[in-house]
């Protein structure tokens, strides 16, 4: 038989070889495919990132800018202003939002249809704001120039004011110029941040800057040096009703100091702190950055009240005096005396006046006269009972001011200084002397002190309605502080602002 | 058959078997989106925010009141008087300096020069009040100097 095996075919291997270096070829390929997307990948994400951070960056910048000059951003959103420098609209493109990225907004210019817009590039949108006013300087501020000359990093930024949001909208009537009454209240602004790198690609950034107004409502309790309370303090308006912790109490309790001021860790100030110098946190006393809060702003204490301390805090001190204030201070001794036990005592000056004990003496203001009083040395006995009547010229009512250089025993409470029937205000006590004062006692007190030179401390059991400005001040006492905001004048003061919903794009 | 798995190992050892939803990523696509990635959370609201007040506030009130209007009135005997609300809140004296009127009191300052009234608060702006009839003013507002 033939051998029919057949001979190896060498062409075999060769195919086997072809077909394994085609196959290598191909996962070659397949992966020099991978790492050039690899690479292109962590390329984009590099871009990415940079024009992020850039963007962010700027953003950050400008969110900075805009606290630092809140002051000199606040005066157009009050109440006596807003109209008048600003419209209300239907959502729509300003004139001057000519770029390739536009944003409706509900505010324009007054009498214009531009909308409000602070940019750093004119590419991004033409700027228009209106002038301003430092709420705390009074200087003039030019929000334009002075956000155009702003170091904001390397984007584009255009601030624009989208819309406003009334404080109490109930109390907005709609823009004057149609007829409708000024408005009674006040306006919180509503920006949108944009932070670009163009106006057609690139990194975008942008988020919304919602502005809260600040109230300053003078200092109602204030010790020049230092400042401890120990008590709870709130506030109410004597114009309208006597204080009720259950109807009308308000958070706007102000303290403030130029020194050291401490507020107990047990108790509360329903309100605001502010301080010149340092605030004490060592035990007994609180620290007002934490939570939960000793200054609060609402009776739930879930939010913090305004806390300032340091040099850059504003606070109102002591007044300018009178003439009144200055004579009294060096001729006190050799004016007209008249020391009387009980009755109507007419205002003037008098070295001293002694109301003897369970002698009741009354002041009185009326409009033919001063209704001042200056008292070298008042000396209240125990059980003495010193009242306030006050007089009405034309139905208003007339102030009492008082003018003390010293107390008999360098003290005085609320059973002796009896003003509860009237408004806090009705009763304004300059003390001269630099005698320490101690103010005690069960009774509640009603009256506006002043005293720059002596450090005034208020123990007892009794209650403090209407304010108190001292060199140094010490509540120690068990009972509550009533500031009463209608002995003084509410200013708007500044804007503080949450950053809100922010986007991070790249187009 | 020895070939189709050897080119199936090779496959999955170099990692390009496919997987199912997988994504590209676009140049286009968002980056980051979302809520509150920059926020910060710092306490804004001070106080009572409807409170009376305001920007020493020039208001008038659907009743007609004078809820938070602050004015000065010069007596006329020797007397300025400072209104808030339409009630009179201080009484000072005035004494005469150069031109002017000055009276001082825990409220601040009023300066009476001729028909311009000022009321300087204490620790505060000035505020411009606007002669009004009589002897009383129109509601004071901060002074708006010129830039």
């Amino acid at each position: 038989m033939a051998d029919v095996r057949k001979n190896r075919e060498p062409g075999y291997i060769l195919l086997g070889v072809v077909i394994l270096m085609a196959l290598g070829a191909v996962i070659i390929a397949g992966n020099l495919d991978l790492a050039s997307s690899n690479a292109m990948t962590t390329n984009g994400e590099i871009l990415r990132n940079q024009e992020f951070y850039r963007t962010e960056e700027s953003l950050n910048f400008a969110t900075s800018w805009l606290r630092s000059f809140s002051t000199s951003l606040a005066s157009a959103f009050s109440r006596n202003t807003f109209y008048s420098k600003f419209d209300r609209t239907a959502p729509t493109i300003g004139a001057n939002d000519t770029s390739l990225f536009q944003l409706p907004t509900r505010i324009k210019l007054q009498g214009t249809n531009n909308s409000v817009i602070l940019a750093n590039n004119a590419s991004v949108a033409a700027s228009a704001f209106p002038p301003m006013v430092d709420t705390v300087t009074g200087v003039a501020f030019n929000p334009v120039s002075g956000f155009q000359a702003a170091s904001l990093g390397q984007s584009m930024v255009r601030v624009t004011l989208v819309d406003v949001m009334a404080v109490d909208p109930t109390k907005d009537y709609g823009d004057p110029d149609t007829g409708a009454m000024p408005p009674a209240t006040d306006f919180n602004p509503v920006y949108r941040i944009d932070s670009m790198r163009s106006t057609t690609g690139g990194g975008h950034v942008f988020g919304y800057f919602i502005g809260s107004l600040v109230f300053n409502y003078g200092v109602g309790f204030y010790g020049q040096d230092a400042l401890y309370i120990s008590q709870d303090c709130d506030s109410y308006l004597s114009n309208s009703g006597a204080y009720d912790a259950a109807t009308n109490r308000r958070a706007n309790c102000a303290t403030g100091s130029s020194g050291s001021v401490g507020i107990k860790n047990t108790e509360k100030v329903f309100g605001t702190l502010r301080t010149t110098g340092t605030v004490n946190t060592s035990n007994p006393w609180g620290d007002p950055n934490q939570m939960p809060p000793i200054v609060c702003a609402d009776f739930n204490c879930t939010k913090k009240g305004q806390v300032c301390s340091g040099a850059q805090c504003t606070v109102s001190g002591f007044g300018n005096y009178s003439k009144d204030w200055l004579y009294y201070q060096t001729n006190y001794g050799g004016t007209p005396l008249q020391d009387l036990d009980g009755g109507n005592i007419p205002p003037g000056y008098y070295s001293q006046i002694t109301v003897g004990p369970n002698v009741e003496a009354r002041f009185a203001s009326s409009a033919a006269t001063t209704s001042t009083y200056y008292i070298a040395n008042l000396n209240l006995a125990n059980n003495a009972k010193l009242y306030f009547d006050i007089g009405l010229n034309a139905g208003q009512r007339i102030p009492i001011k008082m003018y003390v250089n010293r107390f008999t025993g360098d003290k005085f409470n609320g059973n002796q200084l009896i003003n509860l029937a009237n408004k806090p205000y009705d009763l304004r006590v300059f003390y001269l002397g630099s005698w320490p004062l101690t103010i005690d006692g069960t009774a509640d007190l009603s009256m506006f002190l002043e005293a720059p030179n002596a450090t005034v401390t208020v123990s007892g059991s009794g209650g403090y309605f209407g304010g108190l400005k001292s060199k140094a001040l010490y509540f120690t006492g068990s009972s509550s502080l009533h500031y009463d905001e209608s002995g003084d004048v509410t200013t708007l003061a500044d804007v503080s602002y949450k950053l809100r919903d922010v986007v991070a794009r790249y187009r | 058959m020895r070939t189709t798995i050897i080119i199936a190992l090779f496959l999955v050892l170099t990692g390009n078997v496919p997987v199912a939803n997988s994504q590209e990523v676009s140049q286009d696509e968002v980056i980051v989106a979302g809520d509150n990635i920059l926020s910060t959370e710092e306490t804004t609201m001070v106080g009572d925010p409807t409170s009376e007040g305001g920007d020493v506030a020039n208001i008038i009130n659907p009743d007609g009141s004078l809820e938070g209007k602050v004015q000065v009135k010069d007596t006329g005997d020797g007397f300025a008087e400072v209104y808030r609300s339409g009630q009179m809140v201080e009484r000072d004296e005035l004494m005469e300096v150069e031109d002017c009127k000055v009276a001082s009191g825990m409220i601040g300052r009023v300066r009476i020069c001729g028909d311009a009234t000022t009321l300087s608060l204490v620790g505060r702006p000035d505020f411009n009040c606007p002669k009004g009839a009589g002897n009383m003013t129109e509601a004071c507002a901060l002074i708006e100097t010129p830039l």
